[in-house]
């Protein structure tokens, strides 16, 4: 009936015609067609779509946050280095005002002090709980010898027992086979104070009558021809005085710390001892 | 040349327990690490070796601390000569044996040290603090000997073999 070349046109038309209809906005959006077009497909799409997106979501972040982890782990090493370093400066710069405090406590102490002193560093100390040494990096060639007393501005420390040319060995107060001539400064009540532990020393031959109550003051009398008079040792911690025995039982807390000793001074030239002062 | 390595692990030691170890553990009191040593040498080592080292690490020992001259000397050499003559009697040179032998080197010396400052100083007596001084020492013996026994053996065969290409075998080649 029709020609096959006619079909094909008819058959353009029409579909150049429906796509008019069907691709055609302002009817679609009033069709009634168009919701339950939209929702079948969104049916079906929908959770598709949403799927796939999720994935390629979770992929992009994990991609994305992958490199900025990495370079935020990085980041964090470097700041992490920054900090250390930045710490360590201000370590050093807390044990720089620390030593310069110490310093000039010292140099404070030296121009008042009277005596030549030398100020050493503590390099070693008594590896038995049962002695109390130190050595310090001083020795013959700095002027040290057996015998001289050892300081700091707190009290004093103890007194060389061995000397090599450039160290020396300190045999602390609180070592029991040290005693030092003393006074209460208070009531110069007389005793020899002798290492009991590592930060305890006994006040001994006080006599019963002597006025020593807690907290007195305790300095060298310069009558052991070692250290010289008025120095301070520690302050009275303890007193036990017993019926019997003429002699009260005291105890000292040393002014220095002995467990945190890291310079010394070892007075070099000692003031000769005055005995008509006691 | 051995005596030398030995001598300069012995020397090694002593700075280790005057400088680091009273810093680091001081308020814990550690023993003194030249007694395990003794005890190796004792037990381990041929004796001219053992004692020469011994000597050496005491005249170190009491050159360094404020204990009476000599203490250090009579510890060790107490020390070495008794766990030697042990050996001859008893079988004591099984490894699991050293903290033991190392617990009472360290009480001997306690000991010895206790009556050094009795004699010396005459009013001492055992306090608290004493008690806890030893318990403390006894405890860090039996952490640290068994470690130490490891890294004697190690030492002592690997400078055995560097120097004169032979390792004596817990003391058998005597």
């Amino acid at each position: 009936m029709f020609s096959r070349k006619t079909l094909v046109i008819a058959g353009l038309l029409l579909l150049v015609a429906v796509n008019g209809v069907v691709f055609s906005y302002n009817y679609m959006r009033k069709s009634s067609l168009y919701p339950a077009a939209v929702e079948t497909a969104l049916f079906f799409v929908g959770p598709l779509q949403d799927g796939v997106s999720r994935v390629t979501g979770f992929a992009e972040n994990v991609w994305s946050r992958y490199f900025m982890l990495v370079s935020a782990s990085m980041e964090n090493e470097k700041l992490r280095r920054e900090l250390a370093e930045v710490r360590h400066e201000l370590h050093l710069c807390r044990e720089e005002t620390l030593l310069t405090a110490r310093v000039e406590s010292f140099l404070e102490f030296k121009e008042e002090a009277a005596y030549e002193m030398v100020v050493a560093d503590v390099v070693g100390r008594e590896p038995s709980a049962w002695f109390e040494s130190i050595i310090i990096n001083k020795g013959k060639a700095n002027g040290v010898k057996v015998g001289l007393p050892v300081m700091v501005p707190e009290g004093i420390v103890g007194q060389v027992s061995g000397v090599s040319g450039h160290y020396a060995k300190v045999l602390l107060i609180v070592d029991r086979n040290n005693a030092v001539d003393t006074l209460v400064q208070r009531t110069r009540a007389r005793g020899i104070v002798r290492g009991l532990s590592s930060n305890v020393c006994r006040f001994e031959f006080a006599l019963h009558k002597a006025d020593i109550t807690t907290g007195d003051i305790v300095i060298t009398s310069g009558l052991d021809g070692i250290f010289p008079k008025g120095l301070r040792v520690g302050r009275v911690s303890k007193i036990i005085r017993r019926s019997s025995g003429i002699f009260q039982e005291i105890e000292i807390a040393p002014f220095v710390d002995f467990s945190r000793l890291e310079e010394v001074m070892v007075i070099i030239n000692p003031p000769d001892i005055d005995l008509s002062e006691n | 040349m051995q005596y030398l390595v030995f001598f300069f692990l012995s020397l090694l030691i002593v700075v280790l327990q005057t400088t680091i170890l009273p810093n680091a553990f001081g308020f814990l009191w550690f023993y003194d690490l030249i007694i395990p040593l003794v005890i190796y040498f004792s037990l381990y080592r041929p004796f001219r070796e053992g004692f020469t080292i011994l000597i050496a690490a005491a005249i170190l020992m009491d050159m360094t601390s404020g204990a009476p001259a000599g203490i250090y000397l009579t510890t060790y050499t107490w020390l070495f000569l008794a766990c030697r003559q042990t050996w001859r009697f008893f079988d004591v040179k099984h490894s699991h044996l050293f903290p033991a032998i190392v617990i009472i080197g360290v009480l001997f010396q306690q000991l010895i040290f206790w009556l050094a400052i009795r004699i010396q100083a005459g009013h001492f007596v055992f306090s608290g603090d004493s008690i806890r001084l030893v318990f403390f020492q006894v405890l860090w013996v039996v952490i640290s000997s068994p470690f130490i026994f490891l890294f004697l053996q190690m030492f002592f065969g690997a400078t055995d073999r560097m120097i004169s290409g032979k390792a004596y075998e817990n003391g058998q080649s005597n």
